[in-house]
């Protein structure tokens, strides 16, 4: 965590994010040790309100559209943090992610005093919780995939293909769509509704047999011309929200939602070790290999 | 589990690098690969044939590498060829979709002179 943040990086909210979600399925005592005690014990007191964290929520959500607010922003969600803490976990959450996700929408939250703080109280024990759940992880996904059929790693492997024209004129107007969006957000100057368009898109399609990755990379050159940075951050996103789904997909034991993750994050990393969840896919992805391996799954995997 | 190894040694053939990769191509081994395709392609060669007869395994971080400098080779006029995969690298490659974009051949002899 570095010294004197002057804004809370949009990969570190975005990461917070991810293990916040994370954690909720982890159960209340990893709640609690993780989010909700760091939080107090940092100081910010719970404070009784008439008006209930998703009210609250509403309000600020409408607010921030404004110009006039944005600088009261970032103070009022600290309050809306400390009301979450005198009524339940879940409302703990809520507003956690709400703050996070206010920082990533708006620069001038993400500078704030309070967001700053919020985020140095919940980087270090979010990031423990990170350590303990990839060791879990992926003793679990071990155990997970050595118990599946070979149908249902078929199933978890398959990609989608689009070998008919008729599917090829839908990836078409996939891009087409897409371009049509992003055109209005940016005309819109939403470079954060861009970065969530492309997102999506790339997590979607990435790892289709027709996907052009050509066609995307000109979208993202061009905000990126618009925007310095805009590539980084969607990188940042990209792999925030793909090591989230793979991790998910573990601990709920979904193992295709898994692997999945697994494929699209290869695809769109390509072996990048500037990622930061790298060895942690790898380790996951040497450990399935090994399974279908011993179970001499290959090539019906390939049928 | 020991740390994987990968040992490259290079060669070339006329106008093409013979690049013998040995070992296990994971997330750690593959930066160490990255810098030697890197130095081939940066030397001006540009038609290269990966002699894969001592691969043990590969990830997708190894694979991503190597479609990372096919594009580059690619982008210059010239290309990237495998040669004597064994049948567990392969696999890997298919389901990872490699090898619809990279050529394999038997033996280092048939790559070289196809390139």
């Amino acid at each position: 965590m570095p010294e004197n943040r002057l804004k809370v990086p949009l990969a570190v909210s975005q990461d917070l994010v991810k293990h916040i979600r994370l954690l909720a399925l982890a159960g209340r005592r990893s709640f609690d040790r993780y989010l909700v005690g760091p939080i107090r014990e940092a100081g910010w007191r719970p404070i009784t309100s008439a008006q209930k964290t998703r009210k609250m929520i509403e309000r600020i959500g409408i607010e921030m559209e404004n110009p006039a607010y944005r600088h009261t922003i970032s103070p009022r969600c600290k309050r809306l943090v400390q009301v979450s803490l005198s009524e339940s976990m879940a409302a703990v959450g809520d507003a956690s992610i709400f703050f996070l996700e206010s920082m990533q929408a708006d620069a001038i939250v993400a500078s704030g005093e309070e967001s700053i703080e919020f985020a140095d109280i919940i980087e270090p024990p979010l990031a423990e919780f990170r350590e303990v759940n990839s060791t879990k992880s992926e003793r679990l996904f071990r155990e997970t995939i050595e118990a599946i059929d070979g149908e249902e790693l078929k199933t978890a492997f398959d990609p989608v293909r689009l070998g008919n024209p008729e599917q090829k004129v839908q990836m078409d107007r996939e891009v087409h769509s897409l371009y049509r969006q992003i055109v209005v957000a940016s005309g819109r100057n939403d470079i954060p509704k861009c970065r969530k368009l492309i997102a999506g898109y790339l997590i979607r399609s990435s790892d289709r047999e027709e996907y052009d990755a050509h066609e995307v990379e000109k979208v993202i050159d061009a905000l990126e011309q618009r925007e310095p940075g805009f590539r980084r951050d969607l990188m940042d996103m990209l792999e925030a929200d793909l090591y989230y789904r793979i991790t998910r997909g573990i601990i709920e034991g979904d193992v295709a939602k898994a692997i999945q993750g697994i494929r699209k994050y290869s695809y769109v990393f390509q072996g990048s070790p500037d990622t930061r969840h790298y060895y942690d896919v790898d380790r996951l992805e040497r450990a399935l290999y090994q399974i279908i391996t011993d179970k001499n799954l290959w090539d019906d995997l390939k049928k | 589990m020991a740390e994987p190894t990968l040992t490259l040694k290079d060669m070339t053939q006329g106008a093409v690098s013979v690049l013998a990769i040995a070992g296990e191509l994971d997330a750690k081994t593959a930066p160490q690969l990255k810098a030697k395709l890197d130095a081939i392609v940066a030397g001006g060669v540009v038609k290269i044939v990966c002699d894969c007869a001592g691969l043990k395994y590969i990830s997708s971080a190894g694979i991503g590498v190597l479609n990372a400098a096919l594009s580059a080779c690619k982008a210059k006029g010239g290309d990237i060829a495998l040669a004597g995969v064994s049948k567990q690298i392969k696999d890997t490659l298919d389901v990872m979709y490699f090898t619809k974009k990279v050529r394999l051949f038997q033996k280092i002899a048939d790559a070289v002179n196809e390139l």
